[in-house]
């Protein structure tokens, strides 16, 4: 199981996001754009800010799923989190 | 400080007032000062207004200072709209004057009103909880609107939402409902007895006429009110009535499509939409039938507690 | 004049808002707007201590442009960063002027100051540089025409206004403070070479205090309109008073503005900025700069120019107009067009353009007067 190589930090207080079961939206402060998120990324944001808005993959996926995560599971949050920060709304950093 | 009611004063006087050192109106939240010596103008305002206070002295603070003036533009009679020396739109005809006047105003609340989050969207209250109906142009709103309001709903206004952003409360604004085209029909069949305003005809919205707002809606405009719904409406000629739940995080990227200054507030504007979609009934609403339309709202109201 | 007496002694005197009636109110509210100066009302109200006391109705516009502005330095925050990433190769200093510069270094003159656009300065053999960087950051230059090109080239002291295609900024890029064809050439090497850093990690730099004060009432005394004339003044007398108190600074403007050639704008902006604010400066130092070379006009000429100047420093309000407000409002457009080309360089210029009837859109978008009056991307006032 390959450890996450990657930080991933939330770009606060840049970015405010809102979060409901159908769905999660991201405000950029910058030019006032809204971004429409699915579900899952609401969850893994809202976890991630849970963890004082930096967390490395491991941590990141042990804290969504509530237990030991697969590698799959952290190959799916890399993926979303480089998604995220193509938005600007993470940054990611080497460890 | 003398206030007299629109209703109490003769039109010849109102008119002559109007034309000379013009006229302070409360239009809650605001007052407005007009000058005009057009008489479709004096008319409009005489009818519209009637449930409204007027006085001529100089004394206090008036939000905003607006003349409706006539031209003549290559032996055209025509009208133009200034606001404090400022003048947004080009000229109209003059028998437009009362349109524009209500345009001018509408552009002067929506041009100065950033102290709240301002949405373009009907709102009306019922038990202590306000309906929010955002809708574009040509949706049925207006109908909608004003027969929520003969039914015993309380108007707060029939385009602008304007949300308080410390405390997530609507402030009324109730301005007469501006309806356009089949709807002026519509409605005239069913309130005989609700006052409409000067019809101006073939303006670049078509036909154009104004509804009174009602006695009960005006006493209260000072009353601030919960949101409880925000319902997006839509009318569609011969389809069953329907109502459904909305998603919130898509209700809140329509939401924002008639948040005309959200960037103004940055980031809590964001809070307090998405605030609202979360504390609120979110539905989408079609209708083809005002009567099916009313009695749906009667039942939103009648439940207890947020949907 | 009398109407204005309340808005102007607002303006010197915030806690003086506190006990103002609403009629008071009607008529600084008005006059605010009209001048562009109501969130400066606000945040001085703030800072007075007295918002608590102001009526619901005028507070209420006072909290909405304060709104406004508040919103536009965050923009404003993002926007000096990114053009800091994108100069950051240059070479050579980047100097931010005027709103933009006051507002990022917290002075008192950025307190309730909105501006539209971002202005810089560059060396002037760096400038092609700056505007390639620029472009490969996603600015687009907005002049379309050959002639505007080479009207800003050539003669001006700036690029054509820049916008970002994504978020629709504007930045204007000068190399000079004044154009090339005017008749003073303050030196741009000496401002650059005077200019201070900002602590924001942006690389940014601001001019040094003399210079910022020299700047902006350079471009007030050579604006052509002045819609904007009494927040420009608002400006220097906020600048006057950041650093007034601070020992030998008088003596400093007074020798800078001879170092740069500026001896005459500053006389006329002092004087206007101490007759129309009341500004506080020595009795000597308008006596110093008077003695300058070039500073004080003729008689005739001073008593003329007094007369235009009070009329297109009050707040641009049709209520405060007399008999003599349009024509000192022509006669300064010409002036200042004047100033900025003289007549030799301005028969030239109308012998291409005019005499063939062609009306150019300036950057505003509004089609220029008159030929003679030709001037693309009238800098706007920041």
């Amino acid at each position: 199981m390959a450890e996450s190589g990657v930080t991933y930090t939330l770009n606060q207080p840049r970015f405010a996001f809102r979060h409901w079961d159908d769905g999660c939206v991201a405000h950029d402060e910058a030019d006032g754009s809204l971004y429409e998120l699915t579900p899952a990324a609401g969850l893994v944001l809202t976890e991630l800010q849970a963890m004082g808005g930096q967390a490395d993959g491991m941590a990141l996926a042990s804290k969504v799923l509530q237990a030991q995560p697969e590698h799959d599971d952290i190959q799916l949050i890399q993926e979303l989190m480089v998604q995220l920060g193509e938005l600007g709304i993470v940054r990611l950093e080497p460890a | 400080m003398k206030r007299r009611l629109i209703a109490d004063t003769p039109l010849h006087t109102l008119q002559a007032q109007l034309a000379s050192a013009g006229v302070f109106v409360a239009m809650p939240p605001f007052v407005v000062h007009i000058r005009s010596g057009i008489a479709v103008v004096a008319e409009g305002l005489h009818r519209m207004y009637a449930g409204q206070h007027w006085w001529a002295e100089e004394g206090e603070f008036a939000d905003f200072r607006v003349e409706v003036r006539a031209r003549r533009r290559w032996l055209r009679p025509m009208c133009e709209f200034q606001a404090d020396g400022l003048q947004p739109f080009t000229p109209l005809a003059l028998g437009e004057a009362f349109a524009m006047l209500e345009w001018g105003l509408n552009w002067c609340i929506t041009g100065y009103c950033h102290h709240w989050l301002a949405l373009h969207a009907a709102v009306l209250e019922r038990g202590g909880r306000a309906v929010i109906l955002p809708a574009p142009p040509g949706s049925g709103k207006s109908t909608l609107c004003a027969s929520l309001m003969a039914h015993g709903w309380r108007l707060l206004s029939d385009e602008l939402a304007l949300i308080d952003p410390s405390t997530g409360l609507l402030t009324p604004c109730p301005r007469p409902i501006s309806l356009k085209n089949a709807s002026i029909d519509i409605l005239r069949q069913r309130l005989p007895h609700v006052p409409m305003g000067p019809v101006a005809h073939d303006t670049l919205k078509g036909t154009v006429c104004h509804l009174q707002v009602n006695a009960d809606s005006l006493a209260r405009a000072a009353e601030p009110a919960m949101p409880g719904w925000v319902i997006f409406p839509r009318y569609q000629s011969g389809a069953p009535l329907s109502l459904q739940p909305r998603g919130k995080a898509e209700a809140l990227l329509e939401l924002q499509r008639n948040a005309f200054n959200r960037h103004v507030h940055g980031h809590r504007g964001f809070e307090v939409l998405a605030d609202l979609v979360t504390r609120t009934g979110v539905y989408d609403f079609t209708y083809s039938q005002i009567d099916e339309a009313l009695a749906c709202f009667d039942a939103l109201a009648a439940e207890q507690g947020a949907a | 004049m009398n109407l204005a007496h309340d808005f102007l002694a607002a303006l010197r005197t915030p806690s003086l808002m506190g006990q103002f009636t609403p009629r008071q109110w009607d008529t600084v509210i008005r006059l605010a707007r009209a001048s562009d100066l109501t969130a400066r009302l606000a945040v001085l109200a703030r800072q007075a201590d007295v918002w608590a006391h102001i009526p619901e109705g005028p507070r209420r516009h006072l909290r909405a442009a304060e709104l406004m502005c508040e919103r536009q330095h965050v923009e404003l925050g993002y926007e000096v960063k990114e053009i800091g990433l994108a100069l950051s190769s240059l070479g050579g200093p980047v100097v931010l002027l005027k709103g933009a510069a006051y507002v990022r270094a917290g002075l008192a003159a950025g307190w309730g100051r909105a501006s539209s656009d971002v202005d810089i300065l560059v060396p002037r053999e760096l400038l092609q540089d700056a505007e390639s960087l620029l472009l490969l950051k996603g600015w687009t230059s907005s002049s379309k025409s050959a002639y505007d090109q080479r009207y800003y080239r050539e003669w001006m002291h700036e690029l054509p206004p820049m916008t970002h295609m994504k978020r629709g900024t504007v930045l204007d890029v000068h190399h000079a403070i004044l154009p090339l064809t005017a008749r003073l050439h303050p030196s741009s090497a000496q401002l650059l070479a005077a200019a201070l850093p900002f602590d924001d990690g942006t690389g940014l730099l601001h001019l040094q205090p003399v210079d910022m004060v020299l700047h902006s009432a350079t471009h007030l005394v050579h604006e052509g309109e002045f819609e904007q004339g009494l927040r420009g003044l608002v400006d220097l007398d906020s600048l006057l008073g950041e650093w007034s108190a601070q020992p030998g600074f008088w003596a400093e403007l007074v020798a800078r503005a001879d170092a740069l050639g500026l001896a005459r704008p500053l006389f006329h902006a002092l004087r206007q900025v101490h007759r129309h604010l009341g500004t506080h400066m020595p009795e000597e130092v308008l006596a110093d700069v008077a003695a300058l070379p070039g500073a004080r006009p003729g008689r005739w000429a001073l008593w003329w120019m007094d007369a235009m100047w009070a009329r297109v420093l009050r707040a641009h309000h049709p209520m405060l107009n007399d008999r003599w407000t349009g024509v000192a409002r022509e006669f300064m457009y010409l002036r200042g067009h004047w100033l900025r080309m003289p007549p030799g360089l301005l028969l030239r210029h109308l012998a291409r353009k005019g005499w063939l009837g062609l009306t150019r859109p300036d950057a505003s978008g509004e089609a220029s007067k008159d030929s003679a009056a030709d001037q693309p991307g009238q800098h706007t006032q920041t």
